[in-house]
């Protein structure tokens, strides 16, 4: 744990983007919401999904905006 | 697994945790022909629903669409390919107007006749109505004209007849058999049997993590252990007490 708190710390910012972007698109599943199951029959790619997933309520409710 | 199967999830396993839903269950939806699953609550019909639309992964098995094979199906790419899954909740985004839905059905897919759909759901008063203002069936019909408007060559309806008075039953019973009878191939879950055998063309029986095909209604009536075990002894009294 020790060792896991002491690479955190060395993170930089881009590289703290890629935890949550990775953190967000692992939680994918968990967090499906109807919003993506509506975007997912319209055929839209899974990997925007779980973008969307992973993003805060407003951002993806602008998102969605743009999809509908 | 029939060859003229549209779309087939073969052997599936899945489990949360410790708990084991699915040991090997299969789904099979043929063209033009309307698939009851029934089940008791909690044996997995939703899971399996989901496996096969691509919206969950299995744990093992393999789904088939349209002769292609797919590990870890997922919803997005079957649904370019023709198939449309009707989830068990809100299809809806609460913040969109029925009209912005469908019209967001028709950009991603054009020729969709949308007008057609609302027409039959008579959604014509609710086109500028977003989903938390309309009741749970007019949500329904909503979510069922997105999926009539589809056009989809597959259908999996997740309890198609929830929320909806016996009118709006017989509307969504009439608007099954249409998509059937153009094609479509249909797996329809719930618990209202009457509306389910009624409508049907076959009945896949879920119990104890695996599917059992029971044949037409017809024969799932007289399935003794199927009428015992699902429908129970009051409608099974109920049943005798109406033949004799």
């Amino acid at each position: 744990m020790r060792g896991l708190l002491a690479v955190l710390k060395l993170l930089t910012p881009p590289g703290w983007a890629v935890v949550v972007l990775v953190a967000g698109l692992a939680a994918h599943d968990a967090r499906r919401r109807s919003e993506t199951v509506l975007l997912a029959n319209l055929g839209i790619p899974e990997w925007h999904l779980a973008l969307i997933a992973a993003l805060p309520p407003a951002v993806m409710e602008t998102l969605i905006g743009l999809f509908t | 697994m029939s060859d003229a199967s549209v779309l087939a999830a073969d052997s599936i396993g899945k489990s949360f945790g410790r708990r084991t839903v699915l040991t090997a269950a299969s789904l099979w939806a043929r063209s033009g022909r309307i698939t009851a699953l029934l089940g008791r609550n909690g044996c997995g019909k939703t899971t399996l629903l989901r496996i096969a639309a691509g919206w969950l992964r299995p744990d093992y098995g393999l789904v088939v669409f349209h002769g292609r094979r797919f590990l870890r199906a997922r919803l997005a790419t079957l649904a370019r390919l023709g198939l449309f899954y009707l989830p068990e909740r809100s299809l809806l985004h609460t913040t969109r107007t029925v009209r912005q839905h469908l019209a967001a059905l028709a950009r991603s897919f054009p020729g969709a006749p949308v007008d057609e759909a609302v027409a039959m759901f008579h959604l014509a008063d609710l086109l500028d109505r977003k989903p938390p203002t309309l009741s749970g069936g007019e949500r329904r019909r909503a979510e069922l004209a997105l999926a009539l408007a589809r056009r989809p060559d597959c259908l999996l309806a997740d309890e198609p007849f929830r929320d909806l008075a016996p009118h709006d039953r017989e509307l969504v019973a009439g608007s099954l058999r249409g998509m059937a009878a153009r094609g479509t191939a249909i797996v329809a879950t719930g618990h209202e049997v009457v509306e389910l055998l009624d409508v049907s063309d076959e009945v896949l029986w879920m119990t104890a993590g695996t599917t059992h095909p029971l044949g037409g209604p017809a024969d799932a009536r007289a399935n003794f252990a199927f009428m015992q075990e699902y429908l129970g002894a009051t409608i099974l009294r109920e049943a005798w007490r109406v033949q004799s």
